[in-house]
């Protein structure tokens, strides 16, 4: 089946164990979010995924469309079709956003191949344009020095330009205000279709007013322990997350 | 026999490069314990073994050594005045005494001197000549866990001219203490123009906390040469901010080394030149530790034809990943005849490392000067209160108030004199 | 984790070489029989060889210069070098006419393919003589004089003599006493006042046999109100016994004159490249010293412009690349002695694997002075845990007239970093490249578009050779 399927999933850094054998999966074409207090390992898990190479993984599988990732290096992650939308994307100095993409779109191509410069360049103002970027943009540094709303759009361009299989967004809603907010989520959504999963992983459940989720898991210390509808999002901003907490315990 | 008796000063033919006059005075101290006479004589083979010129040693560069020769100097100052205390009521474990005292009281206590060498920056004849010479030097001790509440007060009194003080100071501070002191270097009154060699080594045990304020307010015909060593542990904390008002030459060599992970050194001077006045300061940070930073800040300002010159170095060794270390020199020149001297250096053999340098020379911006200008206030005084403000921003760092002021005024008085 | 490796891919292109034979040799070891050997062979004028002569006492009484430089300069064996290897004296004018081993050597590194698209004039010097030296005839027309240095002082003694070890004094140095005394090869440039140069004049320097020493003399007068572009590329087959190159460039920047010197040194990595640059800027004259080294063994090079006239001004660009058993010992001076001089220095460095790069600089200002001004920059970026850097600026101002700002920085590039770029599909290789591209992307912009994308391509292969 057509799905990035987690596993039982325990990983740990520094020996201090975050993910107590986490499943879940995510079907293409559905939109599922992850809402959990801070410290129950949400981060962790989109890092996992990825393969950061601090993270390491004590049990358990992931599998893209049937294949597993773990263990894979973090590129050849990437270009299985996962994509992560960073809560703090890094800045490259020197690095401009269009070498940057290019480079990352040749990385897909088979070896010697190249993407033709006329046709990037049309597809990048076109998805810019979108997000009501900038085109000076393309010549700036990767994220040297942009604001916190900059970032997160410059992360949605990405994701557009790379069209992956499955995307995991974490806490992209953390530093924008209302409208930036709205942009990025427009981007998003611009992007669901029915051969595509995405994982939105955030703190609050305004983001989810924006991109409404099919299905919302809760996640604490390590573990999903609770499954409903969008409505469960509503739930928990009303009553916090401690009754979760303590359900779980009992 | 008292000890002013027998004190060498006025020795004929006293002269600190021949072999004599360390004899004499070893003579004359004879009735010291066996391991400080050995000491002492260590030390003077290492000063005499001393190649007798470089011509050309790095650590002396723009530096005109002439100026701290020793040809002027004919005999030893007295110990008795040449350093005071003035301490505070105590908390049981925080005791400083001093060096003399000890040597009758708890000589075993002295031993820890033998121990004690000069930063290496290259006034290594000083350093070794105060191994040789000194008798007088404050011990300051705090046992596990104390805290001293009011400041130490330590005053080093500039000799009468033609002699020299030789100063040999320690202090050990161990785990989780804290304890602020005040040193400073007082002029003479009646016929300056003397030398102080003070030579000091500060080791902090785990978490242990000091502050260390300097103030030297010495005559202009003084010679200043102060030898420094922090040995900084694990999660300790250093601050020595330093103001530099008198002397007509000064050599600073000021050594931090940043020996376990989570130690800190924090680091800031601040001189005032006037006349012919020159300010020789040498630094290192030593990185041997991961996790440790580092700051120096060192602003001069320069009137009439001062000098000053700084040289530091930021070393992070290959064992010293995940290191923050910065080191900033500032100079204003208030004088078409004064000079700066910048020469600040980073060799880095870690790459987990963010470390950075910066020097600026320049003079009062133009802009800056009119708006002071335009309101009324006359361009000497304007002078005068930009430069007073870019000095002082160093000292707001101390932490003491009551020591904070003292300094603020001490600035604000050599500014008007 | 990123490791260095053996493999030395960015030097393939010059690592070859071709059995020649040599007509004039001067033997092995330095003595003043080989200097009277090399200037009879030059036909000079007794006043060459008297120079000679004595810079070759002022080079034996000098000390190497060990008490702040690196030790490995006592490495060098000064009784095993030969001093001087030539075909001939007299370089060709056509590449046809160029011996087939010479012209083999320079068609494999490109040189009159890069002569036919974007260059006013070339001279590719083989060992100790230029074998080629060719000038667009329309710039001969003007009155440009483009030779080498034997010719030089030969034919043009009115021009060249009175500048020649001016602006660097024999005395300067120990290796510019070495250069004053076996000097042979090198530029020699006059352009006449109000000439601009639209395409750049090239030299080719290129290092063929064993145990030779290569002692260019370069020397280029600017006159009043003219602009010239010089670049210079060289390379060395890699031998098993190490090589040295020891250069002196004069450069003379009269009232408003603009010069621009390119350097792309790519020297094998057993090559000492000990090289004396200064340059001379007169009133309101610009020197620009753009210079990049990724090769050598040892490099010890500052560049230097003594702005001597109202507004003159002077910069230094260097980007420096060491790897494995490389030392990068490189920097800038600017000695200001006019009003209203200012300088700039923008120096980048990457060490790699145990590599070395250390930034030395020097900056004076003297009282008497008003209105100059100096700002200096050095980044250094470090890729491996093994890998140093160092920094040693001399900073000298006196007077309250003139301002000097310097900063440098020592970072590396994070595995956060590289983990952000792994997750967009790019390899580790290629990320740490990006990266590394990124922190001199600025600098290599300065260069000459034709050496930007060889650059780029060097600092490429070098990272790919370095990380995995």
């Amino acid at each position: 089946m057509n799905s990035l399927k987690i596993e039982n999933l325990q990983a740990s850094i520094e020996d201090k164990a975050i993910l107590h054998g986490l499943s879940l999966e995510i079907p293409k074409g559905e939109v599922h979010a992850i809402m959990g207090p801070n410290g129950s390992g949400k981060s962790t898990l989109a890092k996992v995924l990825s393969g950061h190479p601090s993270y390491k993984v004590d049990g358990g599988s992931a599998t893209l469309d049937e294949e597993n990732i773990l263990g894979l290096e973090p590129d050849e992650i990437s270009r299985l079709g996962l994509f992560l939308a960073f809560q703090y994307p890094m800045e490259v100095p020197g690095v401009t956003i269009a070498n940057f993409i290019r480079a990352a779109r040749n990385a897909r191509l088979p070896e010697g191949e190249k993407v033709k410069a006329v046709d990037f360049y049309k597809e990048l103002y076109e998805h810019m344009d979108d997000l009501g970027m900038d085109r000076k943009f393309t010549a700036r540094s990767l994220n040297d020095g942009f604001s916190g709303g900059e970032k997160k759009r410059c992360e949605i361009l990405q994701m557009s330009m790379l069209s992956p299989k499955y995307c995991i967004l974490d806490e992209t809603d953390s530093g924008l205000d209302i409208d930036a907010l709205r942009v990025v989520s427009e981007g998003v959504n611009r992007m669901r279709n029915p051969d595509r999963g995405i994982l939105v992983i955030t703190h609050y459940q305004r983001l989810l007013e924006y991109i409404v989720p099919d299905y919302v898991h809760v996640m604490s210390e390590g573990k999903i322990v609770r499954t409903g509808g969008k409505e469960l999002a509503l739930e928990l901003e009303e009553r916090g997350y401690d009754w979760i907490k303590q359900e779980a315990v009992a | 026999m008292s000890l002013e008796t027998i004190s060498p000063a006025s020795m004929d033919t006293f002269s600190l490069s021949q072999p004599h006059t360390f004899n004499e005075f070893a003579e004359s101290r004879s009735w010291e314990p066996g391991w400080l006479a050995d000491y002492r004589h260590d030390c003077w083979e290492k000063f005499a073994s001393l190649p007798k010129r470089i011509l050309k040693d790095e650590r002396w560069r723009f530096s005109p050594r002439t100026r701290f020769g020793f040809d002027q100097i004919s005999g030893l100052s007295l110990p008795k005045e040449s350093l005071t205390l003035a301490v505070p009521s105590l908390s049981d474990g925080l005791s400083i005494d001093l060096f003399d005292q000890l040597l009758l009281e708890e000589p075993h206590a002295l031993t820890l001197l033998t121990k004690l060498m000069g930063p290496d920056l290259g006034a290594d004849d000083y350093s070794f000549l105060t191994g040789a010479f000194a008798q007088t030097g404050f011990l300051l001790r705090a046992n596990k866990g104390v805290a001293g509440v009011s400041p130490i007060i330590i005053e080093h009194q500039e000799p009468e001219a033609g002699q020299i003080a030789f100063h040999h100071n320690l202090i050990v501070l161990d785990a989780n203490t804290e304890v602020t002191i005040v040193e400073r270097f007082v002029g003479q009154a009646n016929n300056p123009g003397g030398c102080i060699s003070n030579l000091l080594k500060v080791q902090l045990g785990e978490g242990a906390r000091l502050n260390r304020i300097v103030i030297q307010e010495c005559s202009s015909k003084a010679t200043i040469v102060q030898m420094e060593n922090f040995n900084i542990g694990k999660n300790a904390y250093l601050n020595s901010t330093n103001l530099h008002l008198g002397g007509s030459q000064s050599r600073i060599e000021s050594k931090g080394i940043l020996k376990e992970p989570g130690a800190h050194f924090e680091y800031g001077s601040v001189f005032l030149g006037n006349e012919e006045q020159l300010f020789d300061q040498r630094t290192i940070q030593v990185h041997e530790a991961p996790h440790c930073t580092s700051n120096l800040l060192c602003k001069n300002a320069l009137r009439k034809e001062a000098k000053s010159i700084f040289s530091g170095l930021i070393k992070v060794d290959e064992e010293a990943q995940h290191t923050d270390a910065y080191q900033t020199n500032r100079n204003l020149l208030l004088s078409s005849e004064a000079e700066a001297d910048s020469l600040p250096g980073l060799e880095i053999l870690a790459n987990e490392v963010k470390c950075s340098h910066g020097a600026t020379t320049s003079r009062i911006d133009p802009q800056e000067l009119f708006y002071l200008h335009s309101r009324g206030i006359s361009k000497v005084e304007a002078e005068k209160l930009i430069a007073l403000g870019f000095l002082s921003e160093s000292l707001l760092n101390i932490d003491h108030q009551e020591t904070r002021d003292t300094a603020l005024n001490a600035l604000a008085d050599a500014f008007s004199s | 984790m990123i490791s260095p490796s053996q493999v030395e891919v960015d030097r393939d292109k010059g690592n070859f070489h071709y059995d020649t034979d040599y007509s004039f040799d001067a033997g092995i070891g330095l003595s003043e029989d080989v200097i009277r050997y090399i200037s009879e062979v030059k036909e000079e004028d007794p006043w060459v060889l008297d120079f000679r002569l004595k810079a070759l006492k002022t080079f034996e009484k000098k000390p190497m210069p060990t008490h702040w430089a690196t030790e490995d300069l006592k490495n060098i064996n000064f009784d095993v070098i030969r001093y001087y290897l030539a075909k001939g004296q007299k370089p060709s004018r056509t590449w046809d006419e160029v011996p087939d081993d010479v012209k083999n050597t320079f068609e494999r590194l490109g040189i009159p393919e890069q002569e036919r698209k974007f260059l006013a004039g070339v001279e590719a010097q083989f060992d100790s003589e230029a074998a080629y030296s060719r000038m667009n005839e329309e710039l001969e027309k003007e009155g440009v004089i483009f030779v080498g240095s034997t010719e030089g002082l030969k034919e043009h003694p009115e021009i060249f003599r009175k500048w020649f070890g001016k602006v660097i004094p024999t005395s300067d140095n120990k290796f510019s006493a070495l250069n004053s005394a076996v000097f042979s090869g090198g530029s020699f440039i006059y352009i006449p006042p109000g000439v601009k140069l639209a395409q750049p004049l090239q030299a080719y320097f290129r290092i063929n046999a064993e145990n030779f020493g290569q002692f260019e003399r370069t020397l280029i007068i600017a006159d009043e109100g003219s602009e010239v572009m010089y670049m210079e590329g060289c390379t060395a087959p890699k031998f098993e016994t190490s090589t040295l190159h020891s250069a002196v460039v004069e450069l003379v920047a009269l009232k408003g004159a603009k010069i621009q010197y390119v350097t792309v040194q790519n020297w094998s990595n057993n090559v000492f490249n000990l090289v004396t640059k200064r340059a001379l800027a007169e009133e309101e004259a610009e020197v620009r010293w753009i210079d990049c080294n990724i090769g050598s063994r040892l490099t010890m090079k500052y560049p230097g412009v003594i702005l001597r006239g109202r507004k003159a001004r002077g910069e230094v660009v260097s980007i420096a690349l060491a790897n494995d058993g490389q030392h990068q010992d490189t920097g800038a001076k600017m000695v200001h002695a006019a009003d209203e001089t200012s300088s700039n220095v923008v120096s980048k460095s990457i060490s790699i694997g145990e590599g070395r790069s250390s930034y030395r600089g020097l900056v004076q200002m003297p009282g008497h002075l008003k209105g100059c001004k100096n700002n200096t920059e050095c980044d250094a970026l470090l890729i491996n845990n093994n890998s140093q850097t160092d920094t040693y600026p001399a900073i000298t101002v006196q007077g309250d007239a003139n301002s000097v700002q310097h900063e440098a920085s020592v970072s590396k590039v994070s595995a956060e970093q590289i983990f952000y770029m792994q997750q967009r599909g790019l390899g580790e290789a290629e990320a740490m490249s990006l990266c590394v591209n990124g922190f001199v992307n600025d600098l290599i912009r300065e260069f000459p578009m034709e050496y930007s994308v060889e650059l780029k391509r060097l600092i490429d292969l070098e990272m790919e050779g370095s990380v995995g």
